[in-house]
């Protein structure tokens, strides 16, 4: 069942300039001088109940401009869209009842008080039974581990505990579709994967579709089956992931500390120097080519390595690299 | 799971989600208790400030100007500074949300979004008017000593205080929703906000005012706004409530609509570019 269907979704943005002159503000104030940028072009899309689906794009896509769209908070210029049935932006408040959002970079939770004050406000806003509304917060305190921390106030919360709290409140309603804009920002590894881990669950046990954006191309690969890869408001990728992690996202990049100088020798498969300067040196990894456990272990007994990082190539690479696949396929 | 589809239910059920949210808003405000009580110090000098003022003048009127007493004319403005002072910067929240992009956090759930306002700056501002009232009502009697009060119209003062909210709330919040058309909103605040203290008696009741002045002042909406609560905290009537209540009514939908309208307009074409 389809549950997101998208045609020609379009939104233009109108930027006002800030005029420099004292007399150019004059004639601003009666005349705005305004710019228009397309942040969405024409995007047709369809998700199915239960999918888990990555949005990504470099800054500025036009990733975040479709999920308000999606979500009733922007009107488009043109195209139209349909969520569980409803126009977002003319059912906004009947959509609501039926989604959950977590935007990363904005909290829903009252800094001042413990997060089981906003809990309690989101039953209420959600309309919820009391009954019901105990049972469901018993269900996700268990699951997103939230005893220790639901009396304490957000303010004092890392930002794991709080993006944990988060999900688990957007959660409360259980809406059909979650969508995530960029969840894991901000968040050391071990928050990371427990995120990643209870987005995995909400999805498997109780069907959540989850609509994600993100610049980590961990959360992608650890979290979605499906990927839509936006670039400059149009979509240029749309497929599974498991053939994006073949094709394109089978590099890795190694960043050694050496206890000696580089010598600019070193021959292993899938290995090439991206940079080397003194006592550091990056490589990337072609894990196709040979597994990764291979090379650092070739690694760890040919040079002198005093500390290791090892990262996925950023997303703005990836998507080159697909541009480069099409041309070259074209 | 959402609401039921029963009328009378379904209308409970939206009271309660608008109560919840001035009922945190509250709590969160009073993590702020003691700035608050720091910040009354200005109220303090403004009072000892126009006790010495209106001695002077009551020394050379006469025991009574216009109706009011010493006492009454002091009690008179601590309820105008209380209700302007316990008013919260609705304006710089908004102007905020337009421009800061939490908007979008806002529109993402279940409510209207004026409601939503409405309710969290009325539990903010209960805090802060008990504060306001508290410490000055002890410095008025301290200074001036205190006029009777009727206790049982406190139930009638109170509604009246949750109307001059509104009014107040709507008026402000139309100011601050011109941020999805102009840059700042700062500027306007003030011309508004100086507009309704002018003509709405916060220094002294404008029953004072000349003539021509006063006039002017029953065909707009500002009086409702300060002085009229304040005149009948000091010289309650049930008359006087009513009149009032019904005056507030009557720019309660004037002032709605005009905010709505801004709010449907302005929402309409909000640009939250970027994440």
């Amino acid at each position: 069942m389809t549950v997101i269907e998208v045609h020609g979704l379009h939104k233009v943005f109108r930027v006002y300039r800030k005029p420099e002159s004292s007399w150019e503000r004059l004639v601003a104030t009666f005349r705005p001088r305004a710019a228009e940028v397309e942040a969405v072009k024409s995007i047709d899309l369809a998700v199915e109940r239960g999918e888990t689906l990555a949005f990504i794009g470099p800054n500025g896509a036009g990733k975040s401009t479709t999920i308000k769209m999606l979500t009733g908070i922007l009107h488009p210029t043109a195209g139209t869209a349909s969520v569980l049935g409803l126009t977002p932006w003319k059912e906004r408040q009947r959509l609501a009842f039926r989604i959950g959002s977590v935007f990363g970079q904005k909290s829903q939770l009252w800094l001042h008080l413990p997060p089981v004050d906003t809990f309690n406000l989101l039953a209420r806003i959600y309309e919820l039974d009391e009954a019901d509304y105990r049972k469901r917060r018993a269900e996700l305190v268990e699951l997103f581990e939230l005893e220790e921390i639901m009396y304490t106030p957000a303010r004092k919360l890392s930002l794991g505990q709080r993006m944990r709290c988060e999900i688990a409140a957007s959660l409360l309603h259980r809406p059909e579709i979650l969508f995530l804009d960029e969840p894991t920002i901000g968040l050391d590894p071990v928050a990371k994967g427990a995120i990643r881990d209870l987005i995995r669950r909400a999805n498997r046990e109780e069907g959540v579709t989850v609509f994600l954006t993100s610049h980590d191309a961990g959360d992608i690969e650890q979290l979605c089956r499906r990927v839509v890869i936006i670039n400059h408001g149009q979509v240029i990728h749309d497929g599974s992931v498991n053939a994006l992690k073949r094709d394109y996202m089978k590099e890795r990049e190694i960043d050694l500390k050496l206890g000696t100088p580089f010598d600019g020798e070193l021959n292993l498969p899938g290995v090439r120097v991206i940079k080397a300067k003194g006592y550091g040196l990056k490589l990337a990894v072609d894990t196709s080519a040979a597994p990764i456990e291979a090379t650092l272990g070739s690694l760890l007994r040919e040079c002198a390595v005093q500390d290791i990082a090892i990262s996925m190539p950023p997303m703005e690479r990836i998507i080159a690299a697909l541009y480069q696949g099409k041309e070259a396929a074209g | 799971m959402t609401a039921s589809a029963v009328p009378g239910r379904r209308f409970w059920r939206i009271a309660r989600k608008y109560a919840e949210v001035g009922r945190i808003a509250l709590r969160s405000s009073w993590a702020y208790v003691w700035n608050q009580l720091l910040s009354t110090l200005f109220l303090v000098v403004v009072l000892y400030v126009f006790v010495q003022l209106w001695r002077v003048t009551f020394a050379a009127q006469g025991a009574v100007i216009d109706g009011y007493t010493l006492p009454e004319m002091i009690w008179y403005l601590v309820t105008t500074e209380a209700i302007i002072l316990s008013f919260p910067r609705v304006h710089a929240v908004l102007e905020q949300e337009v421009k800061g992009g939490d908007l979008a956090l806002r529109l993402s759930k279940p409510y209207a979004y004026l409601g939503f306002h409405y309710a969290t700056f009325l539990g903010e501002a209960l805090v802060k008017l008990a504060v306001m009232m508290l410490v000055g009502g002890v410095t008025a009697r301290l200074m001036v000593g205190p006029i009777p009060f009727r206790w049982e119209a406190a139930p009638v003062l109170l509604l009246l205080y949750f109307t001059t909210h509104a009014l107040n709330f709507f008026y402000i919040a139309a100011v601050g929703l011109l941020a999805f058309w102009v840059e700042e909103v700062i500027g306007l605040h003030l011309l508004f906000d100086k507009l309704k203290w002018i003509l709405g008696g916060m220094l002294i009741p404008v029953q004072l005012y000349p003539d021509a002045v006063r006039r002017l002042v029953d065909w707009l909406p500002f009086r409702h706004m300060i002085g009229g609560p304040a005149e009948l905290f000091v010289h309650f009537s049930w008359a006087g409530a009513a009149d009032l209540l019904l005056h507030q009514a009557l720019w309660l939908i004037v002032f709605g609509l005009v905010c709505t309208g801004i709010y449907r307009l302005g929402v309409r074409r909000v640009d939250l570019n970027g994440g």
